[in-house]
């Protein structure tokens, strides 16, 4: 009798330690910034696959993190018509560039909702980065393992008074060799609502630049199942020393 | 004697003289009628514009209606408002913050106007988000007292507003606006508490109510307002001497009267007045030919009798003196049949009002309000008098000439053309 209250004990100390002592939070920040790292330099095409249009574009991406303000700078490459529109993130502060009047404009809260050149992503999406990290309580649902990777299915709720829109977020996070790969991340409108929104998903784990990471990012949105925005990159460069200067609305002319 | 000889004239021939008589009391019955029902409708109409959101008097920042920053507020709005109340304690004030945002669901954004409001007192005098038009959920005060644990502020919005976002009460929504620092963007989460429905669809779609510590909070404009509203309960005279001395007295500020503040319902109600106007010279004129036909073909009929009467010794204005006072006769007789079965129509619609969504089928808009269901005909006296009169008169004109005429004619000249 001993013996099993002390092989009780035993598994309820290991269940609490196993929900409290997963870094959760830290797994997901890891994950989010995969393809960031310190600093990364990226060329990428983005395939937009909606009802009215489909829209191919090649872009070039820089990211600095090496700050507490987030940097972040897109150029389009292609196609001809597009080529030169840039997009700049500093902090929460976006604005873009237009080539051909050559105008900037900073983005104001009206803007927000409006999508990113025409993606299912939203001007929004590209201010919100961090907030998976900042603004949720997480919980392990599930863990399993499948070939080498440890999966993690990681259930975010957002904390009290978080300014977030989403009731709920499942991220589906692996380990394999030490590195936090993301799988997938699906968004929930209201925390029991049995459908999510959209759906973020990463596939394509390819060598880039001596780093293993995943290469396509596949966004679809639940009530338009035909629909999809695909970010699939072509080449990144990690932690080069990228200058200052590059992230200012001079670079834009 | 011309009096009996009048009334006599008038009840020989009936059938003409009641012709004449339904004219008159038809048309000035109508016009009663139709002057209540419009006054009713332009009072409606003011009354539930004013509660859109407006005010009877808004008090501003100088340089608020030309530029409306977050840099134009009014600072310490209940110190303005004390100075006020202590002048006017008649005059309800509310204090309002407002500022284009964006509101957020899910995937679903809108930009909008949200408009930070003293729950309690804001819920005694808007009629956007009162206990009358919330569809779902609660008010804001409501909200407020029932769920003091509640960790999110609460918001109303419009119902198609609630519609696009597809957000259901309880469910949290994110405001995102520029504060007054001009920083970067600031954002902050509240629960959908109430979804109103005004029948505006301006305001259904892009308007949603917060309460106003909130919107201060987010903003960075700690004890500032865009507006004050006052309300009154004064008639519109007494209400624009108010004005006037709140101009002097506010100088600081800039003091408008709703009519101001609300140019296109200002337009639109003054519109309908003038189409009512217009509408009521043409109807007098029909009525004024109406009788001057039937006066003529009476003066004519008769010219052989008034021919008689000149020739056995009557003078001339005696003559014009009895068509004259027929037609006086006439027209008060009518005009007092008007009056009663007009006033008649009138205290129905006053008790009774007309249900606009009963006789249109719809509901109607006008001017940026929506009219209610039912309004309730008003009669201004002074407008009254000067209509029965206004009729009396143009009777009397028109009779004049037939009258004059049929004075004058040669007694020889009348009998050989007859």
């Amino acid at each position: 009798m001993k013996q099993l209250a002390f092989l009780f004990l035993c598994l309820a100390s290991f269940v609490s330690t196993a929900k409290t002592d997963l870094p959760l939070g830290k797994w997901i920040d890891s994950a989010e910034r995969i393809l960031r790292a310190q600093t990364s330099a990226s060329v990428l095409t983005m395939n937009i696959n909606k009802a009215e249009y489909q829209r191919d574009f090649t872009l070039l991406v820089l990211t600095d993190d090496r700050d507490d303000a987030q940097k972040v700078m897109v150029r389009m490459l292609g196609p001809a018509l597009w080529r030169g529109n840039m997009t700049l993130k500093v902090d929460e502060r976006i604005s873009f560039f237009e080539p051909r009047n050559k105008r900037t404009t900073v983005m104001s809260s009206s803007m927000l909702a409006s999508s990113w050149m025409g993606s299912h992503f939203s001007n929004d999406d590209l201010m919100r980065e961090t907030d998976l990290a900042q603004h949720y309580a997480y919980r392990a649902q599930k863990t399993w393992n499948k070939q080498t990777r440890n999966y993690h299915l990681v259930e975010l709720t957002p904390l009290p008074s978080a300014p977030v829109v989403w009731g709920k977020v499942l991220y589906t996070l692996y380990i394999e060799e030490g590195r936090v790969y993301p799988e997938q991340v699906t968004y929930f409108r209201r925390k029991d609502d049995p459908q999510p929104e959209r759906t973020l998903t990463y596939s394509d784990i390819k060598d880039m630049d001596g780093m293993k990471v995943p290469t396509m990012m596949e966004m679809r949105v639940t009530d338009k199942p035909d629909e999809y925005t695909r970010m699939h990159y072509q080449k990144i460069k990690f932690n080069t020393d990228l200058a200052a200067s590059k992230f200012s609305e001079q670079a834009f002319l | 004697m011309i009096h009996k000889l009048a009334l006599r004239n008038l009840l020989r021939n009936k059938r003409r003289s009641s012709l004449t008589s339904v004219i008159i009391v038809f048309a000035f019955s109508m016009m009663i009628l139709f002057m209540g029902l419009s006054d009713g409708g332009h009072k409606a109409m003011i009354d539930i514009g004013v509660r859109m959101g407006l005010g009877h008097i808004i008090v501003q920042h100088d340089s608020y209606s030309d530029d409306p920053a977050l840099q134009h507020l009014i600072a310490k709005p209940e110190q303005v408002i004390e100075q006020i109340t202590q002048q006017y304690p008649t005059l309800t004030a509310v204090t309002r913050l407002r500022v284009d945002a964006l509101i957020q669901a899910g995937r679903h954004g809108v930009a909008l106007t949200i408009s930070g409001v003293q729950p309690n007192k804001e819920n005694q005098v808007s009629a956007i988000a009162d206990q009358k038009a919330i569809i779902a959920g609660q008010t804001l005060p409501q909200f407020s007292q029932d769920q003091q644990m509640q960790r999110l502020g609460g918001i109303v919005i419009g119902e198609t507003l609630a519609k696009n976002l597809e957000v259901r009460i309880g469910d949290t929504v994110t405001i995102t606006a520029k504060p007054a620092s001009g920083a970067d963007l600031a954002r902050s989460a509240f629960m959908v508490a109430g979804i109103f429905k005004t029948g505006l669809h301006e305001i259904d779609t892009f308007w949603a109510e917060v309460p106003l510590t909130s919107l201060q909070t987010l903003l960075e404009v700690p004890n500032s307002a865009s507006q004050i509203a006052l309300y009154s309960q004064a008639n519109p005279e007494t209400l624009a001497a108010i004005t006037q001395q709140l101009t002097t007295a506010l100088s600081d500020y800039d003091v408008q009267p709703w009519q101001t503040a609300a140019p296109e319902l200002y337009s639109a109600v003054t519109l309908d007045a003038a189409g009512m106007y217009l509408l009521m010279l043409i109807v007098y004129v029909v009525v004024a030919v109406g009788i001057l036909n039937t006066v003529l073909m009476s003066t004519f009929r008769r010219q052989k009798e008034f021919g008689m009467m000149i020739a056995l010794g009557s003078r001339a204005s005696t003559v014009s003196k009895v068509v004259l006072l027929e037609a006086v006769y006439l027209s008060a007789f009518s005009l007092s049949i008007g009056l009663a079965l007009g006033l008649w129509g009138h205290y129905h619609f006053a008790t009774e009002g007309l249900n606009f969504k009963e006789v249109f089928g719809t509901a109607m808009e006008a001017g940026g309000v929506l009219l209610p269901e039912k309004f309730y005909s008003i009669l201004d006296t002074s407008k009254l008098t000067l209509s029965v009169l206004f009729v009396f008169l143009l009777t009397i004109i028109v009779t004049l000439i037939p009258a004059i005429r049929a004075g004058h004619r040669s007694p020889l000249a009348a009998t050989q053309d007859a």
